[in-house]
């Protein structure tokens, strides 16, 4: 039986990918897209450049299995609760929703309804990384010392730089990757975070410096890089990396290293790294699949990125403070 | 011709010896040293110098114009004082003291005694490091946002009585490593304004201090900095160091890591190894070199004590965030 999956609004640039990756693999498809009223336009041309149908979205929950929420962040609840009445299976676009509030909602609404709801956070899934977490059961690296994670990108622009849609800027967007990479491979959760943010690089409402400095649970440092730092003219999108320091050993993982180095006179001129890597969304969509065939939870839940947003809201309190906040003082 | 009493017989000690011996102006005719190595060193690095067990004979007995201190950290202060105080320019080995009272007192004594003074904060002579700051002083990255910097290695191992090892003598990895890095990025956009850390430390079962930290740095113009250093990788690990700086108009990213200017696969059979470094003059001869040259011209050096002081504080403001686990204000570290 193959897995219908629909999208439910295009708003974010990752809904390419993952309908990318569904026209690819063979026991799922996607079934249409559907968006709010104010972007039919923009809806249905994305259903023409994927290949499929534009829907109203009872019409969509309807037909499909699975939905895949890439709306902008604050519109993530909405979008989830209207799955979750039609008793639809749902992976969203990470950060769950901008508020702990709202991610707490969006998880009782899908167990309310009895369906399942993950959230995508594709390095779980990134090979480079999975080799850090063998290395690490393996007891390679002796006692975990100190972690310290990039996750630097272009400034996206559009509703990411809407502080009302977006909830935030670079600390909303760039800080759950390697925070649930991190959560994943320790099983440990932040206790304290420190924040310096700051708009240096481009005149918009929110901020595009994202330095974090957290202690894990267990007393582990871990520090973050999630900045909007990369120019416009960078040779690619950006980069996720993580550097594990053991006792015993010291990994280091850079998610997209593996590139062709392209350089062109024509077209899109300049010089371009072209991953070439496995593809960490492919396993993102297959493991939600599985799950809707299943009928059980994605890899990352819902219920556990509550508190990745409890972090960056603690990184913003830790931010407009001056001071390390600790999490169970937000939450 | 400048005549040169070095300080010290260990590592530093060999790397200034040897570019002094490529150095026209400059000869080392003295070392002196508390080291068991100290006639070995003096055959192998200085043939033309005495060699001293005692630095206070040195001081009292050599007919020397320069002293190049390249001793344990918490013998800085008192060394470097001892020369300037007999009226000789004065090269110390970064951190400049150990402490802020110790820097102020250096400082003091270089101001009253006007000694040419310079701390080795090496990165201003490195190719790589002064291209970077070449393309940010020229404007070409619009206004600085972000600034990282790394400088990771094993524990050094090769300390005299593993000095490196005891946090009250070197101050660690912070004081003794990230100060490359803090001096170079202070040099670049300014004062820092206060410093976040976070560190691990353990010790080996061989007795040596394993340390891994990453600091966030506020400048006072704004600029975000994030500097890690470590001396907690496995002894197969290549020293290695690297930064990045974004700004509004572009980025800079360098990574010892990704440079291979010459690669080798073969034995050496002891000889050097044609990939270890490709420098046609060694950044620590540059420095020296500059140092000669404005003894012998009367020019400030490039890193005086006051410049040296701001490097130490903020390496102490960053030891000190780390053990309160809060953010430091660079400025109110006075001790």
């Amino acid at each position: 039986m193959t897995i219908e999956i629909g999208i439910l609004s295009v708003e974010h640039l990752h809904a390419d990918a993952y309908a990318g990756v569904l026209d690819d693999i063979e026991d799922a498809t996607l079934v249409g897209v559907a968006g709010d009223e104010a972007h039919t336009d923009a809806t249905e041309g994305k259903a023409g450049e994927y290949g499929t149908e534009a829907y109203a979205p009872g019409t969509l929950l309807d037909r499909a299995d699975g939905v895949v929420v890439c709306s902008a962040n604050a519109a993530h609840r909405e979008w989830i609760e209207l799955a979750a009445e039609a008793g639809v299976d749902v992976l969203c676009e990470k950060p769950l929703a901008p508020t702990v509030e709202d991610a707490r909602a969006t998880v009782e609404a899908c167990e309310t309804a009895g369906v399942h709801l993950g959230v995508a956070l594709p390095l779980r899934f990134s090979q480079p990384m999975l080799n850090a977490r063998d290395a690490l059961e393996a007891g390679t690296l002796g006692d975990l010392a100190f972690l310290s994670g990039t996750n630097r990108g272009q400034m996206p622009g559009g509703w990411f730089a809407d502080p009302d849609r977006a909830g935030g800027g670079a600390v909303m967007d760039h800080t759950v990757h390697v925070l649930d990479a991190v959560r994943w491979l320790t099983g440990e959760d932040v206790r304290e975070v420190y924040a310096e943010t700051g708009t240096r690089f481009h005149d918009i409402a929110v901020e595009d410096v994202n330095l974090l400095s957290m202690e894990l649970t267990d007393g582990t440092a871990f520090t973050l890089d999630g900045s909007w730092s990369k120019p416009d003219e960078y040779d690619t999108w950006g980069s996720a990396t993580l550097k594990l320091v053991g006792t015993d050993g010291v990994v280091e993982v850079d998610c997209f290293d593996q590139t062709v180095k392209q350089t062109r006179d024509t077209g899109d001129p300049g010089i371009h790294s072209v991953f070439w890597g496995p593809d960490p969304n492919r396993g993102l969509v297959e493991d939600f699949v599985a799950a809707v065939r299943e009928d059980r939870s994605p890899a990352k839940t819902g219920a556990h990125a509550i508190h990745d947003i409890e972090v960056i809201q603690a990184a913003y309190a830790a931010a407009r403070g001056g001071e390390p906040v600790v999490i169970s003082e937000v939450a | 011709m400048q005549r040169v009493g070095l300080l010290g017989s260990g590592v530093m000690a060999t790397t200034h010896a040897n570019s002094y011996a490529t150095i026209g102006d400059a000869e080392v005719v003295a070392v002196a040293s508390t080291g068991d190595n100290l006639d070995e060193f003096v055959d192998e690095h200085t043939p033309d110098g005495t060699a001293y067990d005692d630095p206070e004979t040195m001081l009292d007995e050599a007919d020397i114009t320069i002293l190049d201190v390249c001793t344990p950290t918490p013998t800085h202060h008192d060394y470097a004082t001892a020369g300037a105080e007999r009226g000789l320019a004065v090269f110390c080995e970064k951190p400049m003291t150990r402490t802020m009272a110790e820097a102020d007192s250096l400082v003091a004594t270089v101001e009253e005694t006007g000694v040419p003074f310079m701390v080795g904060h090496v990165l201003r002579f490195f190719p790589s490091y002064l291209t970077a700051k070449d393309r940010i002083d020229a404007g070409e990255l619009g206004q600085l946002g972000t600034m990282r910097a790394e400088r990771l290695s094993p524990p050094p191992k090769y300390g005299s009585d593993n000095w490196f090892s005891d946090v009250e003598q070197s101050g660690g990895v912070l004081l003794d490593m990230a100060i490359h890095d803090f001096d170079y990025l202070r040099w670049i956009v300014g004062d820092v304004e206060r410093v976040f850390t976070r560190s691990t430390t353990w010790t080996s079962e061989e007795g040596h201090r394993h340390e891994h930290a990453g600091v966030d740095l506020r400048f006072a113009d704004g600029t975000a900095g994030y500097v890690e250093a470590s001396w907690a990788y496995p002894d197969q690990m290549d020293f290695t160091t690297g930064f990045e700086f974004a700004g509004d108009e572009g980025s800079l990213e360098y990574d010892t890591r990704d440079e291979h200017p010459v690669r080798f696969t073969g034995d050496t059979g002891g000889e050097m190894d044609p990939a270890a470094g490709a420098f046609r003059v060694s950044p620590y001869t540059r420095e020296l070199r500059h140092f000669v040259e404005c003894v012998e011209s009367g020019t400030d050096p490039a890193v005086g004590a006051h410049e040296a002081r701001e490097a130490v504080r903020i390496a102490l403001a960053a030891i000190a965030s780390g053990e309160r686990g809060e953010p430091v204000t660079v400025s109110e570290v006075t001790a």
